[in-house]
């Protein structure tokens, strides 16, 4: 029974989604129906489409003012984020029949299609970022805030070093020494590297645990169990990396996308006044 | 236990999300280590810089590079481009746009008196203004609203004719204009900033018929047929392509010279008629040496050798007569003559002649009533004017004749041709001839001014013309000289009492009067030109040749008198100024025309049309593929519903019309197009 209500729910959102994508296909049709036909007339189809792509950006830019208001009943924020999502994408169709070039000419207006480009390809990533990096966080066994991974982070590299401390056994002593010096410890005490962070993988996660595993055979039990204890510090420390590249990822979309947003809201609002000024 | 099951102290407190500060991870104890930014307090610095250096990065570039550069939706067409590559940056918005020569902070100000009620469309006009009429610049395709709806039911009619009102699909959705007719500016078709590929006068279908109450749809299946287009918009040239091709030049059939389209219409650029045409570009009609001379030239001059008064003596009845001083004694008689054209029209410029030369039919004063004192009256009071004339020019020459015309308000620019040859001379022995010498003034009593003498000399005079006249030959046998005052003059009479008979001058004036020239003089001008006939006691004109240049002034003159003038209908009935007008049928128009003008180019008709491309089509490059004269074989009724009916003669065109599918055949979608644009223009220059 709860499989099919589980099903069920997973229909639901397909659903949701084609009736969303297909009233915004169909809110589109209805505009570049009403812009040829202001284009047909004689009218002013550049400020139809004008006012339109402003007036959409509006409604873009309240996803964050709702954000910042959580005290006030304005919906869910789900809600406001799907919002967002088909009003880009007809923020997006609007502008095609907005510009006679995808990047205008002038100093300005090519300031002001880049910034709009820039912003919708930022939105389209967030789209899949959104879709992707979710799951892959959900996925690693400890959830940290992000805020706080420096702190896990320092915990992680002083565990190791009471782990290693703890070895008495001088063979083992001996065995682990050069390895968790070389090794270990620049892993715990160090950042993640960039590339890491641009593209995390296991590769150093493996390789680390790969040699603690091969020096298993020259170990005695306690030796092992400290072994043991340290290759758990790496995976534990690596899953926290992971969780840094990704949330740093998410989170520097959200500043990059939010900044050129403000960018190009003000940036619309002077075009808007240089075009009234200009006109006729 | 797992190996790897460790357990973490719990993490350090006291932080919360949105906190911009939190205590270093570093540290054991969070009360003794420095703070360090959360990811909120980090963003917001970064969010804060970035702002601050765009800020200051847009005031740097507003502070340092022209605002014409940073503000620019897109390059100007090619055209306008080009004209404003010279112009500093400024003055180059400024050119279209007044708000571009304020100061941004004056966009939010009044634009100031300098700038008050002018327009973009007024910046347009500035340079455009040659081609369109600033009065309708702005009314649609820059005609009157009452002409507008005249076209517009010219249309509703043409496509009610053609059955296509209810064919087409989509065009009937088309939506009302959002534009008033009377006030469409320049900017609402003309879309600039699309870049040098930009076309300014692109237009959609749908965009020309917005604001059009008749629509079509496709021009194959539903544009309204033109009926007698291009055929019956009048010409300046009379010809008649039917006699021509099937009578004159019946080549097809005798294996004479055949009737060649290229003959009279070549190629305009290797015509000299069209300095600088297109290759392609079809002249309208070859010169008069080239296409007409061959057959026509001595046709012409000898319906030109008949010749045109500038001034003959009218024929006056005696009683007439006696109030004119001097009014020679050949032009006594029955009234009789004809007042030519030219000296009517100068005779005009005293409004009571004026009048009495209107009573007098088509000039013709044998057509008068005879013994009526009061038709005499009048007549002698032309005849007054007509020696004034005479007088005028003696005196005062070319001037006299100007003033005359100005008094009736024609312009004397097109008669001087006329006048530049015409020897005051000329005038000068007519008048010492035909009235003698002692030029009296006319004011004076005219009985009083009589000479008597005159009359004896001239009739004495055996090499004279006037010997073989009525008043010599008639003898004693003729009734109606019996007892006249001039052959039996009274000495004793009181009315011919000259003091002058005795005067030395008067005697030394009679071997010139007897000097008469037995050839007619007509036959001295062969070549053209004035002479003075004293057989008629006129002075006349014989033309010759093509494009007379007297014969151009006269008819020029004639032409601006209004249609209804009898004058003028008189002047251009005369066969000799038929000779010209026959073919040159618009020369009679204001102003008048003599060469055909070029169709082409001309911004004054909606439908234009090129022959260039049309004669790249192999099978177009036959003209009788789509110009076919009519024949005997189409009926009347084609012939009159189809043909065009010329705007100058209301005749039928001897063209078959031309067919609108024949057209559709390469103007559809897919072959060459069939635009709106294609083959009609929006603006109507006057």
């Amino acid at each position: 029974m709860k499989e099919v209500s589980t099903h069920q729910k997973t229909i639901s959102l397909k659903q949701r989604r084609a009736v969303a994508l297909a009233a915004t296909v169909c809110v589109i049709v209805i505009f570049w129906y009403l812009w040829r036909r202001e284009s047909s007339r004689l009218g002013a189809p550049a400020f139809f489409t004008g006012f339109t792509l402003l007036a959409g950006l509006v409604i873009l830019a309240l996803l964050g003012a709702r954000r910042r208001l959580p005290m006030l009943p304005l919906g869910k924020v789900s809600t406001w984020t799907q919002i967002h999502l088909y009003v880009g994408f007809f923020t997006t169709a609007i502008y095609i029949m907005h510009v006679p070039a995808i990047v205008a000419g002038g100093m300005f207006e090519a300031f002001l299609s880049l910034v709009f480009l820039m912003v919708t390809a930022s939105g389209f990533y967030g789209l899949y970022a959104s879709r992707t990096l979710p799951k892959k966080l959900t996925a690693v066994e400890t959830q940290h805030r992000f805020d706080r991974l420096d702190w896990g982070r320092n915990q992680i590299a002083a565990m190791a070093e009471q782990t290693y401390s703890e070895l008495t056994e001088p063979s083992a002593r001996e065995v682990l020494q050069t390895f968790y010096q070389r090794a270990l410890s620049p892993f715990f005490i160090s950042r993640p590297s960039l590339a890491y962070v641009i593209v995390p993988s296991g590769t150093r996660r493996r390789k680390l645990l790969g040699d603690l595993k091969e020096l298993d055979r020259y170990l005695e039990s306690d030796g092992r169990r400290v072994a043991g204890k340290l290759a758990a510090l790496v995976r534990r420390r690596d899953d926290l990396d992971y969780q840094f590249a990704l949330q740093l990822r998410l989170r520097c979309w959200v500043v990059f996308h939010s900044i050129l947003s403000i960018v190009l809201l003000a940036a619309a609002l002077i075009h808007m006044l240089i075009a009234l000024r200009f006109a006729g | 236990m797992r190996q790897d099951k460790l357990d973490f102290p719990p993490s350090p407190g006291g932080d919360r999300p949105g906190d911009r500060w939190m205590a270093s991870p570093r540290s054991g104890d969070a009360g003794q280590s420095p703070r360090v930014l959360t990811w909120t307090g980090r963003r917001r610095r970064v969010v804060t810089v970035t702002l601050l250096v765009v800020s200051v990065v847009v005031f740097l570039v507003i502070a340092t590079v022209p605002s014409a550069t940073i503000i620019r939706p897109g390059e100007l067409a090619t055209p306008h481009a080009q004209i404003l590559a010279g112009a500093v940056t400024k003055e180059k918005c400024a050119a279209c746009h007044t708000q571009a020569s304020l100061s941004p902070v004056s966009w939010f100000l009044s634009a100031g008196d300098s700038h008050r009620d002018v327009t973009q469309d007024d910046l347009c006009l500035k340079c455009h203004h040659r081609m369109i009429p600033e009065n309708l610049a702005l009314a649609a395709h820059n005609v009157p609203l009452s002409v507008r709806v005249e076209l517009t039911e010219a249309v509703r009619l043409a496509s009610k004719n053609s059955g296509n009102m209810g064919s087409g699909s989509m065009h009937r959705f088309i939506p009302d204009a959002a534009v008033d007719q009377n006030k469409v500016s320049c900017s609402t078709c003309h879309k600039e900033h699309h870049g040098a590929d930009g076309d300014l006068r692109a237009m959609t279908n749908d965009q020309c018929q917005t604001c059009h109450s008749s629509r079509f749809g496709s021009f194959a299946k539903s544009h309204p047929d033109w009926n007698g287009w291009p055929y019956g918009r009048g010409g300046e040239i009379a010809f008649s392509h039917t006699t021509h091709s099937q009578k004159h030049f019946p080549g097809w059939k005798s294996g004479a010279r055949e009737f060649n389209c290229a003959t009279c219409h070549p190629d305009a650029a290797s015509s000299s008629h069209a300095d600088g045409a297109r290759v392609g570009e079809v002249v309208r009609v070859a010169s008069y040496k080239h296409s007409c001379q061959a057959c026509h030239e001595e046709s012409m001059n000898i319906q030109a050798g008949e010749g045109l008064d500038f001034v003959s003596l009218p024929t006056l009845s005696a009683e007439s007569a006696r109030e004119i001083p001097g009014w020679p004694t050949a032009s006594i008689g029955f009234a009789d003559g004809v007042v030519s054209p030219l000296l009517e029209l100068l005779l005009r410029a005293d409004p009571a002649v004026s009048g009495s030369l209107r009573r007098i039919p088509n000039g013709d004063i044998a057509r008068l009533p005879v013994d009526d004192p009061a038709v005499d009256k009048r007549l002698a009071r032309v005849a007054a004017e007509i020696r004034k004339l005479i007088n005028d020019v003696d005196q005062n020459g070319q001037s006299a004749i100007e003033e005359r015309l100005l008094e009736i308000g024609i312009s004397t620019s097109v008669f001087r041709p006329v006048l530049r040859s015409l020897p005051p001379q000329l005038i000068e022995s007519a008048n010492q001839n035909w009235f003698g010498d002692s030029v009296d003034s006319i004011d004076q009593p005219l009985i009083m001014a009589s000479p008597r003498g005159r009359f004896r000399l001239v009739a004495a005079d055996d090499g004279d013309l006037l010997g073989s006249s009525l008043l010599n030959s008639g003898g004693d046998a003729d009734g109606l000289l019996e007892n006249d005052l001039l052959r039996q003059p009274d000495d004793s009479s009181p009315l011919l009492e000259d003091q002058l008979l005795e005067d030395p001058l008067t005697v030394q004036a009679e071997p010139m009067r007897a000097t008469v020239n037995d050839v007619p003089a007509a036959s001295l001008v062969g070549l053209g030109g004035w002479y003075r006939d004293d057989d008629r006691l006129s002075i006349r004109y014989h033309g010759h040749g093509h494009a007379d240049p007297v014969m151009v002034g006269m008819i020029e003159t004639f032409a601006q008198l209004n249609d209804g003038d009898p004058l003028k209908q008189r002047f251009f009935q005369g066969s000799f100024v038929a000779a010209c007008v026959s073919c040159h049928s618009a020369a009679k128009s204001i102003p008048s025309r003599w060469t055909a003008q070029a169709k082409i180019g001309k911004q004054n008709e909606f439908t234009k049309f090129s022959h260039r491309p049309h004669l790249n089509v192999s099978a177009l490059g036959d003209c009788v593929f789509c110009h076919r004269t009519r024949s005997a074989k189409d009926s009347v009724n084609d012939a009159i519903t189809l043909a065009a009916v010329s705007s100058t003669n209301e005749e039928p065109s001897d063209f078959m019309p031309l067919d609108r599918q024949q057209c559709a055949d390469c103007h559809n979608a897919k072959a060459a197009g069939d635009d709106c644009t294609t083959c009609h223009r929006y603006h109507l220059a006057p």
